[in-house]
């Protein structure tokens, strides 16, 4: 344990640490950092309409991420769209159990997970909820831990387009749902980046 | 409330819940979380910046080796083919979906190739102080920080054993000098992201 519990925050006591490089510090008006010369807030400028902001972009390319096919197989003349959960089922039927869980975890759970623990914890800050901060605060820091893995998917969509070139045999190429989903993990991540945890801790 | 008595440089404010905490000096390897809110509050890196930067240059030398070495070979009834890694670009680039060659150029390419080159620069500084460099010491970190979020290597290795899982079933995969090349990268670079702490580098930088 670092030092013994002081009961103030950096806000109550006029510091700022700031959000680049963490270097504690007297805040005032229009300030920059000392050490780093990044502009110095005591909150994230913005922090709740942003993450809104992003989510909802989020949100809106889920639709067509998951309507439209990733990618289109063309093998022997007949054409193949696989959407994302139609791949997860695909993988499924053929037995490739670890895959298809992998694919169903990092494409559909995590962005659904991402979605609702974003918009409960911005609705807590909404309402001043200051109960269970810390669950609140560990939630928060799971997602924003694996976010990022959900672009798993437009990985392989990638190295299978690039990579599947059998002299005619078949061909693969990306969906227009490859795109939008590459986007929506981008905005839900862009969202995450811009929450700040310390807005949920203010009502306390 | 102002207390403009507070000795700021010996505190620090958890970056969850901002509680101010005295700093304590911790045993190689130990750690500090918060009183409140259970975050880690910071570390002693047991890595040093001779160590980081010889394992930046193994990591570049890898990094060439994954992408230009042969990756992997698919066999599919007597049909050998065998890729390089930097070719996929190339192939995607020749598609007509130019957002997707763009995503995989970024993602692939020119995010950790960038902080693997912007690590080699700054601590290259820091171990050898060179005076010019060391003044953009700053500005090399930042840029480090702000890219750290986008470098999804080992994301994308989970990608790839995905695709040989999926393209096994069709063809025969076969993995080569660059496949194992990339495997050491990525397994490098889990070891200095989690053994690295940035507060100790500024602290490296504000002495110069
Ligand atoms: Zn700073
Ligand atoms: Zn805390």
């Amino acid at each position: 344990m670092a030092g013994h519990r002081q009961a103030l925050t950096a806000m109550q006591a006029g510091l700022a640490s700031c959000h680049v490089c963490g270097k504690l510090q007297y805040s005032g008006a229009d300030q920059h950092c000392v050490r780093c010369g990044s502009r110095l807030f005591q909150r994230k400028p913005f922090s709740v309409q942003r993450s809104w902001a992003f989510l909802i972009t989020a949100l809106i390319l889920y639709v067509p991420a998951n309507l439209y096919p990733i990618m289109n197989t063309t093998s022997l003349g007949i054409t193949d769209e696989n959407t994302i959960i139609g791949g997860v089922i695909l993988l499924w039927s053929v037995k490739s159990y670890p895959v298809a869980v992998i694919i169903f975890i990092a494409s559909i759970v995590i962005p659904l997970l991402k979605f609702l623990v974003i918009s409960l914890l911005l609705f807590s800050i909404w309402k001043g909820h200051s109960i269970k901060l810390n669950q609140q605060t560990r939630l928060f820091r799971i997602i924003e831990y694996i976010g990022p893995w959900s672009m798993i998917d437009v990985f392989v969509v990638i190295l299978l387009v690039a990579l599947i070139q059998f002299g005619g045999i078949a061909t693969v190429l990306p969906g227009s749902a490859a795109m939008a989903f590459a986007g929506m993990v981008i905005a839900t991540m862009l969202s995450a980046l811009s929450f700040d945890t310390r807005l949920l801790w203010d009502s306390e | 409330m102002l207390q403009q008595n507070l000795p700021v440089d010996d505190m620090i404010a958890c970056h969850s819940c901002d509680l101010l905490h005295q700093r304590t000096a911790l045993v190689e390897g130990e750690k500090a979380w918060c009183s409140r809110c259970g975050s880690l509050l910071y570390r002693t890196s047991n890595n040093t910046i001779e160590m980081a930067l010889a394992l930046t240059i193994a990591s570049l030398l890898l990094f060439l080796f994954a992408q230009l070495l042969p990756f992997l070979s698919i066999n599919v009834e007597g049909n050998k083919t065998t890729i390089y890694l930097v070719s996929t670009i190339d192939t995607l680039s020749q598609l007509d979906n130019l957002l997707l060659g763009i995503a995989g150029a970024l993602f692939l390419v020119v995010i950790p190739l960038g902080v693997l080159l912007l690590d080699l620069l700054l601590l290259g500084a820091l171990y050898s102080n060179t005076r010019p460099l060391t003044q953009f010491a700053r500005q090399l970190l930042l840029l480090i920080g702000r890219l750290a979020p986008w470098n999804m290597l080992e994301i994308f290795l989970l990608g790839v054993l995905v695709t040989i899982v999926k393209l096994a079933s069709i063809a025969e995969i076969s993995l080569h000098q660059g496949f194992w090349a990339f495997v050491a990268l990525v397994m490098i670079n889990l070891f200095v992201s989690t053994t690295l702490e940035p507060e100790e580098l500024w602290q490296a930088i504000d002495k110069h």
